[in-house]
């Protein structure tokens, strides 16, 4: 019942619609992008800076990559990190707050004291700082992403789980010999879909926006072609903006990003509703 | 009630002292349990760009130097007492205190940081209490969509773009740097002039960047405030609207100076990008440049002054919160 409400939720929206429709783009290309692309993405046999042709779509860069080619498979890495990151952050944030706030005393102050915490630090630096120690890998990314993003989600499972607690049904199971991990399951999870799809939509947008301003400092990974790699080298070519090369070779990759961005944020306005 | 406020504030300033404790002892140990060793971390690892290689002697003697052979937690103590005196070492890259980089760099920082929080917040209250007063109408909802949808723009793809059309296309701004290199300036005030017209496409950019924010916490309180009875009560007595909304926004201001420190963490990490992209000579390009340099004092060191100010501004936002909200003084 509560899953076909988000989904009613998200299709009566004009918002709704559009952003499924982008995301579904985007996937799409993620998926196909080996029948779209006509090149490899490591392929670095063109001549470099070519203008756009039938051969290549969006021109070459300065190393002889179709940009094109890179700009599809760029999708890939996107929703990836997103997806990956989406997850764990929903995982590891949802048990941390029901846990924290269904058992509730001491082990709550202290577990929201740490959350409190983790909320303050800048963690911009904190992740150039760990990313300074590893190696520049998609993973890596990953992990550091949902290392620092899991206590949003707790907070806002952890308030939900609170107010549920005190609810009739919830009272009345636990009254009736439930085990507290039976009522977590059958009547705390299901009254959180709402907000976990919240979690789901912001910890997308946080993720994608993250992985291609790392790409752009220089963190990319260089076995997954990004777009925030293109952009780094495309605004790093020295006379991009004296030739007529940022349309294909700066816009693409930033307009994707938007745009894909613009897709989880649309679907996330449809989701509050209007307020 | 002055009494619990005072002690309240005392309280509130211990957790903050802890928070950084934390943040102290995260920092420290992070090199120490990283794979390699802290000493890896100095002098870079085999398998970069430049592989360094030391004998066993010249590592010992190093790991001498650096008091990393002191049982741990006398390594700590020190740590903590050199922090305490700001002395964060020297840089690996450029040879002098880290100190003097920091405080070179960070007035700039804070110039333009401070610059952009307080225009979008004023911007975002402005937006927010016209759009909450005028709920559902063709305004709001249109505000409604484009603010949010302007975050969905990446903040470095947007200096890139600022960059191309009013640095290069129309000309108007420069585009990188503080200030003009090697001027010599007739009056402060054209070196005032000078400064704003090199800050105003990162400044746009951060305001942009941090609008959505703003804009949506104001709108959202508002909109709570006008449903208070007071405000059906004022608007029965034949208040005119602008002393109404003078009411909603005086009553909507404690978590809205809240909220504006919290996001100041957020902030931070915009400004790395737009410094970066715009090479303005703040901490964020210090914070990029160290560490691309693998410059690890300085970036850690940055990371600390970084954590410090967020911290100490977020306890300023309690104090006036408290300060302005009776109701919340005992917290």
């Amino acid at each position: 019942m509560h899953r076909r409400s988000i989904a009613q939720k998200l299709l009566s929206s004009p918002q709704g619609a559009i952003g499924l429709a982008i995301l579904a783009f985007f996937i799409i290309m993620a998926l196909a992008a080996p029948l779209i692309a006509p090149y490899d993405p490591h392929d670095m046999s063109a001549d470099p800076l070519q203008r756009p042709s039938a051969a290549h779509l969006l021109g070459t860069d300065d190393v002889g990559k179709d940009i094109f080619t890179v700009v599809v498979y760029g999708s890939r890495t996107s929703l990836i990190v997103a997806l990956a990151v989406s997850t764990s952050v929903l995982a590891i944030g949802t048990a941390v707050g029901v846990f924290s706030g269904y058992v509730g005393g001491a082990i709550d102050r202290v577990f929201m004291r740490g959350v409190d915490i983790f909320l303050m630090v800048p963690d911009l630096p904190l992740i150039l700082i760990l990313a300074a120690y590893m190696r520049p890998s998609i993973w890596n990314v990953v992990f550091i992403l949902a290392l620092l993003g899991w206590p949003v989600s707790a907070r806002l499972s952890r308030a939900q789980a609170i107010s549920l607690k005190a609810a009739g049904h919830v009272d009345f199971a636990r009254v009736s010999g439930g085990t507290g991990l039976y009522v977590i399951r059958k009547h705390i999870i299901p009254d959180l879909y709402p907000v976990m799809a919240t979690t789901v939509v912001m910890q997308s947008i946080r993720a994608i926006l993250s992985e291609s301003g790392l790409a752009f400092l220089g963190l990319g990974d260089p076995s997954f072609p990004s777009w925030g790699t293109t952009i780094k080298y495309a605004i790093g070519y020295p006379s991009i903006f004296f030739t007529d090369a940022w349309m294909w070779w700066l816009l693409p990759p930033g307009a994707c990003i938007s745009l894909l961005v613009l897709s989880f944020v649309l679907i996330g306005q449809s989701l509050e509703g209007d307020e | 009630m002055d009494k619990m406020y005072r002690k309240a504030v005392i309280s509130r300033g211990l957790e903050y002292a802890l928070t950084f404790f934390i943040i102290l002892t995260i920092n420290f140990f992070l090199p120490r349990v990283m794979p390699g060793g802290p000493l890896l971390s100095i002098f870079g690892s085999q398998n970069s760009d430049l592989p360094v290689v030391i004998d066993e002697a010249t590592k010992h003697r190093l790991m001498d130097y650096y008091h990393l052979n002191d049982p741990l937690y006398v390594q700590f103590i020190n740590y903590l007492i050199d922090t305490a005196h700001l002395n964060f070492g020297y840089s690996i890259y450029y040879n002098i205190p880290v100190l003097d980089i920091i405080a070179g760099r960070l007035p700039w920082t804070i110039l333009l940081m401070g610059s952009a929080l307080l225009i979008s917040t004023a911007l975002g209250i402005f937006l927010g209490l016209e759009s909450s007063w005028r709920r559902g109408k063709a305004l709001d909802r249109a505000l409604l969509i484009i603010i949010p949808s302007l975050k969905s723009i990446p903040v470095f793809f947007l200096g890139s773009l600022m960059i191309f059309i009013f640095g290069f296309r129309l000309g108007i701004f420069p585009v990188s740097g503080g200030m003009t290199p090697y001027a010599t300036y007739s009056s402060p005030l054209a070196m005032a002039i000078d400064v704003a017209s090199h800050m105003a496409l990162p400044l746009a950019c951060l305001i942009i960047f941090e609008i959505a924010g703003s804009y949506l916490l104001v709108r959202n309180v508002c909109v709570q405030q006008m449903e208070k009875p007071y405000v059906t009560m004022a608007f029965a007595r034949g208040l005119k609207d602008r002393s109404i909304k003078g009411h909603v926004l005086k009553n909507s201001m404690a978590p809205v100076v809240n909220q504006v420190a919290a996001m100041l963490s957020f902030l931070v990490g915009g400004a790395i990008f737009i410094e970066t992209v715009f090479a303005y000579p703040g901490m964020g390009l210090l914070i990029y440049n160290s560490f691309m340099e693998r410059d690890y004092p300085v970036l850690q060191a940055a990371f600390i002054v970084m954590s410090l100010c967020v911290l100490a501004c977020n306890y300023a936002a309690d104090i006036i919160c408290a300060y302005i909200d009776g109701r919340t003084r005992q917290w």
